[in-house]
């Protein structure tokens, strides 16, 4: 597993290619050098074997000269010898190209009947270094028992094959001699031309690859550091590069571009839908208090046309305005809640003045509005009496409007250890499974002159205080469940 | 008195020794030029000699009967090359090597004629001797070519033509089981091309030998 990581790295694979690329090159070269070497050798054999049978064949005919109506060599001066020998050998030597030949006499050493009857430069002789090695291999091959010898030696470029056959002892002998032109053979010369342009390819090869290694380890090094800066700084861009990572660098600063686009749209979309939820809950919360307000006023002029108005029903309907007036202030400041009014106190009061703010509402429906206290003692709470007063009339609001005509709306109060629990239990049809996760979002509401946000609005003053409101199963209606901390240091 | 008769002895030995010395030198020295002479006489006797028997020879050439084209063209040669050897009295080197082309092309005409015997009366050899001959006349016959470019001849080309031809002929007396007649004819194509070869030897410079102080 280790090592699959190891093969994934760039830098490995880079490695690879390159390793891989050079191992090639060194094989072919080792290849066509030891088939060059092969040919070489070849050539050098070929070059043996032909001298041998030229010199062989040189022997024989010197052999049989008298046979064929030769004069004898040993009367005739110097150059007429020389001559008749240059016939013998060109006449053998004419069925063996490139080979040249001729007889060393070992009398001063003098190489007679020269003859290159395949040359195309008509060469006159052997050149000197090649006549030294011409005698050197006419006295081995007298000392040999098979009277042969053969020499091979380098001469510039040349590989020069000589060997020389002893006809007598102590007398001439035939020798034959072949250049092999190693570097100037056109075969050769070819592969040497492709065995370079083999090598240098590979090192173009390879310098390519480590070229590229640089220029991508460079670019992804690049685009690393950026993206890095990115994530920190939004308004960084990555730097011009050139190339194909230049291209990838302008796509990631024009995706950067259009995600502040985008941020910025969402910042002005949310902030219009904060302004849209602070008006829908300005007009939500306004709401109750003015019905509150109006039905408390027609009963009022109804009472006063009757002349039995009591001082009691307009100093409710004042509080409703004073009420009205503090909502408007907690509303003024929606995104900044401020709990600086919560006191520890009794929390039945501030139930039992939800209640009477509602009873109208629940009269006009026929639903009967009834608390029940665990009697225990009082039950007190760290709590802003107002807001949680608004989040009390809220739940009994939505029960009285979802129980049916001739039914009861139970409140409760409880106290645990650490906290005190309000239940509002309404028998109305209560809350599909379906919708019950989103009943507490902003502007959720399946009601058609609901406004969304009474139940998102309590579970958020719930909450500040440090405590929750939760939907509670039932078998039949809807229980809303609020908990409240009994103590600042919360539950 | 007596002073004047020593004197006078003396006067005379010297003189007796001094022509005595000089009779001695004179006579050495015409001794060795005598021998000079006779060696040079000698030398040229000889040459006169070989030149007679080459000529005799020629002549009994010329008086073969219906001599072919080779014939006559080896005549003619032969005939010319002759007097080019009467010619070189005293280029020991050339005329030796012009008589003995004559020679060998009249060798080669005379091998023609005997060719022309009837076979039943010869003796040609077996099968396998003759291949050899035929083969190393082949050979001889392919160092016409280089004598020929050596030997600076104005007609030197037709000896290359003629040697080669009667190769030719005698291959064919070959396949034909003319043994004597190709043994014949091979020779006449060797001893040509010898004819050949000497002509060449001829036309090379040999330097003179060095002489004594």
């Amino acid at each position: 597993m280790k090592r699959h990581r190891i093969f994934q790295s760039f830098r490995s694979q880079v490695a690879v290619a390159a390793a891989a690329s050079l191992s090639v090159a060194a094989l072919a070269v080792l290849l066509i050098s030891e088939a060059i070497a092969s040919s070489e050798r070849t050539l050098v054999n070929e070059a043996r074997q032909q001298c041998t049978a030229a010199t062989r064949e040189l022997s024989r005919q010197f052999q049989e000269w008298s046979a064929y109506g030769g004069d004898a060599l040993q009367e005739l001066p110097d150059p007429a010898r020389d001559l008749s020998l240059r016939g013998l050998c060109s006449a053998v030597l004419r069925s063996y190209e490139g080979v040249e030949g001729g007889f060393h006499w070992p009398d001063g050493g003098a190489i007679a009947g020269y003859a290159f009857p395949t040359s195309p430069a008509g060469r006159t002789g052997p050149s000197a270094s090649e006549a030294s090695r011409i005698r050197d291999a006419a006295v081995q091959a007298a000392r040999q028992e098979q009277k042969t010898a053969a020499i091979d030696f380098r001469d510039g470029e040349h590989y020069v094959v000589v060997v020389a056959e002893s006809l007598a002892a102590g007398g001439p002998a035939a020798w034959s001699l072949k250049r092999v032109v190693l570097a100037s053979d056109p075969a050769s010369r070819h592969r040497r031309m492709w065995l370079a342009a083999l090598v240098l390819s590979t090192l173009l090869g390879v310098g390519g690859i480590v070229s590229i290694w640089f220029s991508l380890r460079r670019g992804v090094t690049n685009v690393q550091a950026g993206l890095l800066r990115l994530e920190d700084d939004f308004n960084f861009r990555l730097p011009d590069i050139h190339g194909d990572f230049g291209r990838i660098s302008k796509a990631i600063n024009q995706m950067a571009d259009r995600r502040d686009a985008l941020e910025a749209e969402l910042s002005r979309q949310d902030r219009l839908a904060a302004l849209g939820k602070v008006v829908a809950g300005v007009a939500h919360e306004i709401r109750n208090p003015l019905n509150s307000m109006r039905l408390t006023l027609e009963l009022l002029a109804r009472r006063a046309r009757k002349g039995v108005a009591s001082p009691e029903e307009v100093e409710a309907a004042i509080r409703e305005i004073d009420r009205l007036d503090l909502i408007l202030r907690r509303l003024l400041a929606f995104g900044r809640p401020s709990l600086e009014d919560r006191t520890p106190q009794e929390l039945l009061p501030v139930i039992e003045r939800a209640i009477r703010m509602v009873q109208e509402q629940g009269q006009s429906r026929r639903v009967t509005l009834a608390l029940e206290n665990s009697g225990h003692g009082p039950i007190v709470a760290d709590i802003d009496a107002t807001q949680i007063q608004q989040v009390l009339i809220n739940l009994l609001l939505n029960a009285i409007e979802a129980s049916p005509p001739e039914s009861t709306v139970r409140i409760a109060a409880r106290a645990t250890q650490q906290a005190v629990q309000v239940l509002v239990e309404d028998t109305g049809p209560g809350v599909p499974q379906e919708i019950a996760p989103h009943i507490f979002d902003a502007f959720f509401t399946n009601r058609p002159d609901g406004t969304g946000l009474g139940l998102s609005v309590s579970r958020e003053i719930a909450v500040n205080h440090g405590g929750n409101l939760e939907l509670e199963e039932t078998r039949g209606g809807a229980r809303f469940r609020l908990t409240l901390p009994k103590t600042r240091e919360g539950i | 008195m007596r002073r004047y008769k020593r004197l006078f002895l003396k006067l005379t030995s010297a003189i007796v020794i001094t022509a005595l010395a000089a009779t001695v030198f004179s006579a050495a020295a015409i001794a060795e030029q005598r021998r000079k002479e006779s060696a040079a006489e000698r030398a040229l006797r000889n040459q006169r000699g070989r030149l007679d028997d080459v000529s005799k020879k020629l002549a009994k050439r010329l008086t073969v009967p219906e001599p072919s084209e080779t014939n006559k063209f080896l005549h003619a040669h032969a005939t010319e090359l002759i007097e080019r050897a009467r010619d070189s009295f005293g280029d020991e080197y050339r005329f030796d090597r012009l008589v003995r082309a004559a020679d060998a092309l009249l060798e080669s005409s005379e091998n023609i004629f005997e060719s022309r015997q009837p076979e039943r009366d010869k003796n040609g050899g077996d099968r396998e001797d003759i291949a050899r001959k035929l083969e190393r006349t082949y050979f001889r016959v392919q160092q016409a070519e280089y004598f020929a470019s050596i030997a600076k001849e104005k007609d030197i080309g037709t000896y290359v033509r003629h040697s080669r031809m009667l190769y030719q002929q005698a291959r064919s007396a070959y396949d034909a089981r003319e043994y004597y007649k190709a043994r014949q004819l091979a020779d006449a194509a060797a001893d040509l091309v010898s004819g050949l070869e000497r002509l060449a030897q001829a036309a090379v410079r040999i330097a003179d030998p060095p002489r004594l102080p």
